[in-house]
């Protein structure tokens, strides 16, 4: 038998179709569909036989779900297996691995992805740019932008070399020598720092109440001052984070919190 | 007014076409579609300015899961009646909230959709090899939801000017201080929600570093980010490996 095998065309076509993962998501097969509608160039050169193709439609028509920017990795592994499958002539390879890999790659990689890309990177560029943006400066808009494509492309371009060219060893010998879990830490120890960093620059507490006494003024901001700078805006977030850890609905709070700001304005505190 | 709606209709499906045909790369967000509908009506400080605050309450709201609230129209729909009325950020705040609130029940009528309609026929459609179907198949959920949405955030913006105008005049002076004063208290929630992700007892010292760096250093939000960064490197390169024996 002649060995088939995909080309720059095939791979650039599952490449580009990645970018769709979520172009039809269902509550059945999540992002299954968009899977298959990627894998289709890779199957259509590899499987010219109909009941082959076929067999392979139906083996990406199942429930796939991870971080969309780790979904190029997958389709890489998808990719590579599938060619080894359709040059397998010993009857060794068992085409039910090549879903049974996709189902033990997501968890984890939504896992690690989730952390990066939402927990992270959007993290990071919504620290630097959103107050930038919020005093109306442009700078701040191209910076956010900047700071989740960057991460964003990169990780999907390489992810899908990396998938394709054996990707699966990779993986597992970082998850056995510890270097992933220390690099989802590492991430968590900057998103902590810059978690911190935007509490004193985006959170206000406007306090407006002041007392006579006798010879002085007492000004309240002043004296919360003195202990130090910002802090109702740090137990402020504090206490907004025990409530949502406590299970209280986020959108309770955000009423509650506009609530708050009438009350304490009417009082003349704020 | 009908053209203004429409193009304020146009950032959002736009921005419900970022997340399913362009590959969710977390910039369907109130920081970039805003900025797009104040360039589109002709005020693009006001638009970067609107953009930039809901960021900060939104940041924690992510599209992952049951979503609280729906940013993609409720930053539109805040952005669009704010500049084309002439209304504060906090005003403009007050309106967003709700309607974000409100669009979530689109996502879910088109889940609705998806499940009942598209996802039947993507196995009829791999069952016969028909490529040409799975092709817009896969393509078909967003554009439904997009569709949706675009209508939706028409009808809010076309409708909703004379309607906003009414209400925002008939709140009382003090409610609309406590409006202003509210919304900056408010990005505590984003820090909040931020948390849930990273937060962990033993990394609490981080969180301090970080915020003491602005308080008392003057750091600047990009100063933070290359701190942390620093940060994180001295904790990658000198926390040994934990090797999984198993």
């Amino acid at each position: 038998m002649e060995k088939v095998s995909l080309t720059k065309k095939e791979l650039n076509s599952v490449f580009w179709r990645s970018y769709q993962a979520l172009g039809c998501y269902s509550y059945d097969k999540q992002q299954g569909i968009p899977y298959l509608r990627a894998m289709v160039p890779a199957l259509e050169r590899l499987y010219p036989e109909h009941d082959e193709f076929i067999a392979a439609l139906k083996r990406h028509n199942t429930m796939f779900n991870t971080t969309c920017a780790f979904v190029p990795f997958c389709l890489g592994i998808s990719c590579a297996m599938e060619e080894e499958y359709a040059n397998d002539t010993t009857g060794q390879f068992n085409p039910d691995s090549i879903g049974a890999v996709k189902i033990a790659l997501m968890g984890p990689l939504a896992g690690i992805g989730d952390s990066f890309f939402w927990g992270t990177f959007r993290l990071i560029a919504c620290g630097v740019g959103a107050p930038l943006a919020a005093e109306g400066n442009i700078l701040g808009v191209i910076l956010y932008l900047l700071l989740n494509l960057i991460p964003s492309t990169l990780t999907r371009w390489y992810g899908f070399k990396l998938g394709y060219n054996g990707g699966r060893q990779f993986l597992a010998r970082i998850q056995a020598d510890g270097t992933l879990a220390k690099l989802t830490e590492s991430a968590k120890v900057l998103a902590m720092i810059v978690i911190g960093g935007m509490v004193p620059q985006i959170v206000k507490f406007p306090i407006s109440f002041t007392l006579e006494l006798g010879g002085g003024t007492f000004v309240l901001a002043d004296v919360l001052n003195g202990i130090m700078p910002n802090l109702l805006p740090l137990l402020l977030s504090i206490y907004v984070y025990r409530l949502i850890m406590k299970g209280t609905k986020v959108n309770y709070i955000i009423f509650g919190l506009l609530g708050a700001g009438i009350l304490l304005t009417l009082l003349g505190i704020m | 007014m009908i053209l203004q709606a429409l193009l304020v209709s146009l950032v959002a499906a736009y921005g419900r076409l970022e997340q399913g045909w362009m590959g969710q790369q977390m910039i369907a967000r109130p920081i970039w579609l805003c900025p797009l509908v104040g360039l589109l009506l002709g005020n693009l400080q006001q638009g970067i300015i609107i953009g930039g605050s809901l960021e900060l309450i939104w940041a924690g709201v992510v599209q992952v899961g049951a979503t609280p609230t729906e940013v993609v129209t409720g930053s539109t729909v805040a952005c669009g009646l704010a500049i084309i009325n002439n209304l504060s950020v906090a005003e403009a705040i007050t309106i967003a909230i709700p309607v974000g609130l409100l669009a979530t029940l689109i996502g879910q009528i088109n889940n609705t959709i998806t499940i009942t309609v598209w996802s039947p026929m993507a196995n009829t459609a791999a069952e016969n090899g028909n490529t040409k179907a799975i092709w817009w198949l896969g393509l078909a959920g967003c554009a439904t939801q997009a569709l949706m949405y675009g209508i939706a955030v028409f009808l809010a913006v076309a409708a909703g000017s004379a309607a906003v105008n009414a209400v925002i005049d008939a709140i009382p002076q003090v409610v609309r201080d406590g409006l202003s004063n509210a919304s900056a208290i408010l990005p505590a929630v984003g820090i909040g929600i931020l948390m849930q992700y990273s937060f962990d007892k033993k990394f609490v010292g981080f969180f301090l570093v970080g915020f003491l760096l602005p308080t008392y250093l003057g750091f600047g939000s990009v100063a933070v980010a290359l701190a942390g960064v620093a940060v994180a490197l001295i904790y990658f390169f000198l926390k040994p490996n934990e090797v999984e024996d198993d």
